[in-house]
């Protein structure tokens, strides 16, 4: 049985890096991004595997931390390209003259 | 079995060889993020395969987690740099070649290929050849394995990596937690930055995903620092953890927050380091040698500073993600 579930994760080895042609060629970042994102959850099911296979059960722990971690990345994503930019924040900056309670300008 | 694993890691390692080499070779910056948190993946499958979990533990906490955020919200601050760069000014005077933001040029301008190819290539085969010989010389010997295994009754844990962590070589572990607390005050002496801003989320995915992983990330780390006194675990990675978890409420945050109070932050950033100095010196003073434990005494002792060596980490990470020192404290 464990030669089976470590054909699988060589299996799922593979379907990584045939991702990976997602990743290089885009065209958008959304792809990319989305990418990565499943690489992660197939990363989650290979520890998974890899678990069973070499009767390593602290690899689980790797895969939850994987699963749950994973998003953060994404979340990071999210909020650059999905959702509306408030206009007067800090990041698209106004003319430096203009006063506001929470800017600090070190070299301008 | 056998070939089949052989054949695992020959796919795994031309795997990072080339996601590294398509991530460095990049031009495109955000590909090379989406690379790199990629490279820190199969860098977590290849710890697994070297029988470290502990380390993958860390990599994926951190590689998979807290860089792709931190290398992204770089990319966004560097961005906005750049195009305030180009339109603000545009018949400033040309920028002085060695001034402080040559490196930030560097990245958008790179050089000719021609002029660092040859620089490149002789970096590639020193460093190679260095690589060769060290690993040629290397002695033939079992480590200290049985060293470690001989006295795991006396180190108060059950994990030999824990038990060598924290107890044969405290001193190793102690300095690096004074070096991610250096790290910070490297980062807090370049000067306060603007915070990544708050931005309401249209929609209730994001809140709703928030509100059930937060407490998730919470129970996980505590349980991985738990679980370092028996199984792969520990400070370290339950507090990268941790800091992804306060990482993704920064990220997320639909309004901006109070920040820290200043006295306390700076007090649980440090809480590690000091707590490991007193206990040191504790063991000092009681004969066990600097960072020496009474037997009796070990296990609690260890689960303390581990316990402020997490949450330090924690709050550290967080810190050097928000960039910048807390404010009102100029003086």
């Amino acid at each position: 049985m464990s030669l089976f579930y470590l054909a699988a994760a060589l299996f799922l080895l593979g379907t990584i890096l045939l991702g990976l042609v997602r990743v290089l060629r885009g065209p958008g970042s959304g792809d990319r991004m989305l990418a990565a994102q499943l690489f992660g959850t197939t990363g989650v099911t290979i520890l998974l595997l890899l678990s069973l296979a070499l009767e390593a059960s602290a690899l689980v722990d790797v895969a939850l931390v994987f699963a749950l971690l994973a998003v953060v990345a994404a979340v990071a994503f999210v909020r650059q390209h999905g959702l509306p930019e408030p206009p007067d924040t800090p990041i698209h900056r106004q003319p430096p003259d203009t006063p506001g309670p929470e800017r600090h300008h070190d070299d301008r | 079995m056998n070939a089949l694993l052989v054949l695992f890691d020959l796919v795994l390692l031309a795997g990072i060889v080339g996601v590294a080499w398509r991530c460095l070779a990049s031009t495109d910056l955000f590909r090379a993020v989406v690379l790199f948190i990629t490279f820190g993946l199969l860098l977590a499958l290849a710890w697994v395969r070297l029988e470290a979990p502990d380390i993958a533990l860390a990599e994926a906490a951190i590689g998979a987690g807290i860089t792709g955020a931190l290398l992204l919200v770089t990319l966004e601050r560097l961005r906005s740099i750049m195009a305030e760069r180009r339109s603000g000014r545009p018949h400033s005077p040309p920028p002085d070649p060695t001034g402080p933001h040559a490196l930030l040029r560097a990245l958008h301008d790179p050089l000719p290929e021609h002029r660092t190819f040859l620089p490149a290539l002789s970096f590639a085969l020193v460093v190679g050849g260095l690589l060769v010989t060290a690993l040629w010389h290397q002695p033939q010997s079992v480590g200290l394995e049985p060293v470690v295994d001989a006295h795991m009754d006396v180190s108060g844990v059950d994990h030999p990596i824990t038990a060598v962590l924290l107890n044969f070589r405290a001193y190793d572990t102690f300095l690096e937690l004074a070096i991610v607390l250096i790290a910070l005050l490297g980062a807090w002496s370049l000067g306060r930055h603007d915070l990544i801003p708050a931005r309401p989320a249209p929609g209730p995915i994001l809140p709703g995903t928030l509100r059930l992983l937060v407490p998730v990330a919470v129970v996980t780390g505590v349980y991985v620092l738990w679980a370092g006194s028996h199984a792969p675990g520990g400070a370290f990675q339950a507090g990268a953890i941790l800091g992804a978890a306060g990482i993704l409420l920064v990220l997320a945050r639909p309004r901006q927050l109070p920040m820290a109070p200043a006295g306390p932050l700076r007090l649980g950033i440090s809480a590690g380091v000091a707590l490991f100095l007193l206990v040191g010196l504790y063991g000092l003073a009681a004969g066990h040698g600097f960072l020496g434990y009474a037997e009796a005494w070990a296990y609690p002792l260890i689960i303390l500073i581990e316990v402020a060596a997490t949450l330090s980490i924690a709050l550290t990470l967080v810190a050097l993600f928000v960039a910048g020192r807390p404010a009102g404290d100029d003086t």
